[in-house]
């Protein structure tokens, strides 16, 4: 039954949005911004309200004459402040219910989403108290309507206790005070709407608090005009002796009041009480439809090569931006086709979208809506960036080789130097692609940290049987050249944390991790950072001494390696096993850390859930690895790695 | 020449704006019927203490500890007040109102709005605020003449002569 009412409410807002697009285009429909048209239109109503209140004089002989004077007399300012301030709070109401009705119908409001639910609930009664004070203010018949009502409805309320009312409706009880008091309820009412709007924002990724700039435009616009044309006028002073018989009313904001002599207070208590209650509960009343385990799936992200948890019900795009991927969206509501993108592996539920934004071919060929699809599965995503974070963009470089040192039978240092003297940056962390000749790529991380950019450092691990690390480690030599696009990935040493770090490094995962280590010691970081690295041999532990002088120079670093083969011969006195027991052995809980985890994908995918386990939180927790293992269909080896080994 | 989509664009603010003027002032409300007058009754008053006070003992003062030897006891729970308005001889409302508090001793409150047709009316208003002694409250019973959206209202008090009619 909710499901079929879901549905229709779907079916509905998709044919009202199409036909929209049809007028607006995809990229300027209002009705994909009607959260942020209503944050907008609020601050429309905030600043005209501060307008009036300059002129406001809050008294009973005031009120109704200097309202009065800034409609009539000052039509040209005043008289639009005002009118703007009537259809900004009218306009506020209505994109709101819609808005609410929206997230209703797309099922939008469950699970995590329960915060933005509920503040929002908050959020509609400020608002219609705001609105409803407001009628009190400009002291004419319909706030004397309001302004009695409102005492007789909550008169109803035990600890008002029936004498409220006795305050309104006697002309010598209505006094200058009284209108201090109302108009002190008014703005901070409308603040506490701001205040709220900001908390109620807060969970959504990278919400958009305003709609994008020709729709703020032309709303403005029609605003103004519709201000002009028809402006808000007062309907005659209030006066407590004669009866309101017929007013003009508000249905935006008055339509409970129409119930009041119909049903008396109680009944509308019970009404609006009982709704407010079945709203605050909606998240988890059922019938609740889990797509999935309630801890979510996780995805991997290219180009980015970052595993992203995703959790229940949320959508792929909220997941990705959650995690600073620089996903490309627009509307987020499947009206632009701006987020589309591949799914390389996995299912999903695609969610409700415009269909020609996403053909039946193009979804036969893999592709998707990141902002409409949510996981039924591990999923492997492929996007085309056209963001880069912190807006270095990526290019193709030339370089030629500088120097070729093999540091351990099987890891070779390659330094490059750009050609005509260029000079690269990047953040610690990312990664860059060597191009080869028929069009394949070979990623790997730079070793280097950024401040040192007139050469790049990569450890190149040699895969049996790989086509270019053969040639590397037999036929390149020095002063050959290269093709390389970057800098490229999200994966990158993040200074907005006090915790410190754990960094996982296996094997050639070293790379990434040096490139961190050394640009943090050259800011001068002051966090604690632990090295683990993971190898099995002690050969394995190609440049050792460098992390070893490191924690002699650094009081805030430690390293410890750990081998997981150690030969008698090796005479090995430290940490042997795996690098996440070693880890867990030594910080059972996880939960004040980051954990920065560079390696091959399968020490990534036995650390991650370990970790996980003892307290890591999913925003505390980066990797550079960039497959789901176990579900992946076979690449080339050399592709699986990433400044790590295969 | 615009083309079809501005024109759509311009018909949906058009829509837009013709909403927000219409609901924000049609249709009219009629909170009192049209040619009918509003009865506003109003009363918030304490009736009677429903035992008078009584002068304590010695021994009874004695047997109290030294800060608690007030000379009077005095129970606190008040007399319900009954309310009883007619219009032309036709009952219109007949309340007796407890009186508000755990101890029963605040006051006794009514509110009602009752729309009566207009024209001349003899208005009869009856309060009773002690139990024992039903009737032997107050009275008021005028002839008048009410208009159209006029608002009369009635209270009750003391301070206000009794029954006040305005
Ligand atoms: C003045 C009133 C309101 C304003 C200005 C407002 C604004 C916004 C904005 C800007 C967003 C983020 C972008 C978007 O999803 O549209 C948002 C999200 C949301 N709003 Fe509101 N809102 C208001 C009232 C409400 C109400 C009354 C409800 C429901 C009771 C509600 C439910 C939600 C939900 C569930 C989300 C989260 C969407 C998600 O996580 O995908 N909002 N709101
Ligand atoms: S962001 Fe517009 S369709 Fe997804």
């Amino acid at each position: 039954m909710l499901k079929r009412l879901h549905l229709a409410g779907q079916w509905v807002f998709l044919h009202v949005e199409g036909l929209f697009n049809l007028a607006f285009g995809e990229k300027l429909n209002p009705l994909y911004y009607l959260g942020p048209i209503a944050y907008y239109l609020m601050w429309v109503v905030v600043a005209s309200g501060l307008y009036l209140y300059a002129f406001f004089k809050t008294g009973v002989q005031g009120a109704h004459a200097s309202v009065e004077y800034l409609t009539v007399q000052q039509w040209y300012l005043g008289g639009v402040m005002r009118s703007l301030h009537r259809y900004g709070a009218d306009a506020v109401a209505l994109t709101m219910l819609l808005h609410l009705t929206r997230h209703w119908c797309f099922d939008r409001y469950r699970g995590f989403r329960w915060f933005s639910w509920v503040s929002g609930l908050a959020l509609l009664w400020l608002v219609y108290a705001a609105g409803i004070n407001g009628y009190m203010l400009p002291w004419d018949r319909l706030s004397q309507f309001v302004v009695v009502a409102t005492a007789e409805w909550f008169d109803r309320l035990p600890m008002f206790g029936g004498e409220l009312v006795r305050n309104f409706i006697f002309p010598e009880n209505v006094n200058d005070r009284l209108f201090s008091l109302l108009t002190f309820v008014h703005i901070g009412v409308s603040l506490a709407v701001l205040a709220v709007l900001w908390v109620h924002t807060q969970r959504v990724p990278q919400a958009k608090t305003l709609p994008p700039r020709p729709i703020a435009v032309t709303l403005t616009i029609a605003l103004l005009a519709l201000s002009l044309a028809k402006p808000a006028v007062s309907q005659g002073e209030a006066n407590l002796a004669a009866a309101v018989t017929t007013i003009g009313f508000d249905w935006f904001y008055l339509p409970v009041y129409a119930l009041l002599y119909r049903w008396g207070p109680g009944e509308v208590w019970g009404l609006v009480g009982g709704l407010t209650l079945v709203l605050a509960l909606l998240p988890w009343l059922p019938p609740r439809r889990r797509k999935g385990p309630a801890e979510g799936y996780h995805m991997l992200v290219r180009p980015d090569n970052r595993i992203v948890a995703v959790r229940e019900g949320e959508t792929i795009l909220d997941a990705g931006l959650r995690e600073g991927i620089a996903f490309p969206y627009e509307c987020r509501n499947g009206g632009c086709g701006q987020c589309k993108a591949t799914l390389a592996y996995g299912t999903v539920d695609y969610g409700a979208y415009q269909p020609d934004m996403l053909t039946a071919q193009e979804r036969g060929a893999g592709k998707l809506l990141l902002c409409s699809a949510t996981p039924l599965g591990d999923l492997e995503i492929d996007y085309q960036p056209t963001a880069v974070p912190g807006g270095i963009r990526a290019r193709v470089w030339t370089a030629t080789v500088d120097a070729l040192d093999l540091l351990a039978p099987d890891v070779m240092r390659v330094m490059l130097r750009l050609e005509g003297g260029e000079r690269i940056e990047f953040y610690p962390g990312q990664y860059l692609n060597v191009l080869l000749e028929d069009g394949e790529k070979r990623s790997f991380s730079f070793a280097t940290a950024p401040h040192v950019n007139d050469r790049i450092e990569l450890h190149i691990r040699r895969i049996p049987g790989g086509r270019f690390t053969t040639q590397l480690f037999e036929r390149t030599k020095v002063g050959d050249r290269l093709r390389f696009e970057g800098p490229l990935g999200s994966f990158f040493l993040r200074e907005d944390s006090d915790k410190p770090i754990i960094f996982v490094a296996g094997s050639t995962g070293f790379a990434p991790v040096k490139s961190m280590l050394e640009y943090a010691f050259h800011r001068g970081l002051a966090r604690r950072m632990i090295l683990y690295w993971g190898v099995r041999r002690p050969e394995d532990l190609y440049l050792a001494l460098l992390p070893r002088q490191w924690a002699r120079e650094h009081a805030n670093f430690s390293f410890v390696p750990v081998l997981s083969d150690p030969r008698p011969e090796d005479h090995w006195q430290e940490r042997t096993g795996l690098v996440h027991d070693a880890i867990l052995a030594d910080f059972p809980d996880l939960s004040g850390y980051q954990v920065y985890a560079c390696g091959s994908v399968e020490m990534v995918e036995a650390t991650h859930p370990a970790f996980t386990a003892h307290g890591l939180r999913q925003d505390d927790c980066f990797s550079d690895a960039f497959r789901l293992a176990a579900r992946v269909r076979s690449h080339a080896p050399e592709l699986v790695r990433l400044g790590g080994t295969a | 020449m615009p083309s079809g989509a501005s024109l759509a664009q311009l018909a949906t603010y058009a829509a837009f704006g013709a909403l927000l003027v219409a609901l924000s002032r049609h249709p009219a409300y009629r909170p009192v019927p049209p040619g009918d007058a509003l009865l506003q009754v109003s009363i918030a008053h304490a009736g009677v203490r429903l035992r008078p006070c009584r002068r304590l003992s010695a021994q009874e003062l004695a047997a109290r500890a030294p800060n608690m030897r007030a000379a009077f006891k005095c129970p606190r729970a008040r007399s319900p007040v009954r309310v009883s308005i007619a219009l032309d001889g036709r009952a219109l409302l007949d309340e007796t109102l407890a009186p508000s508090g755990f101890a029963r001793d605040g006051l006794s409150t009514l509110y009602r709005r009752i729309p009566v047709a207009a024209g001349t009316h003899l208005l009869r208003v009856q309060v009773d605020d002690d139990v024992r002694a039903p009737h032997a409250g107050a009275l008021r019973e005028i002839e008048l003449r009410l208009d159209a959206g006029q608002v009369l209202s009635i209270d009750f008090g003391p301070q206000r002569d009794g029954i006040a009619i305005s």
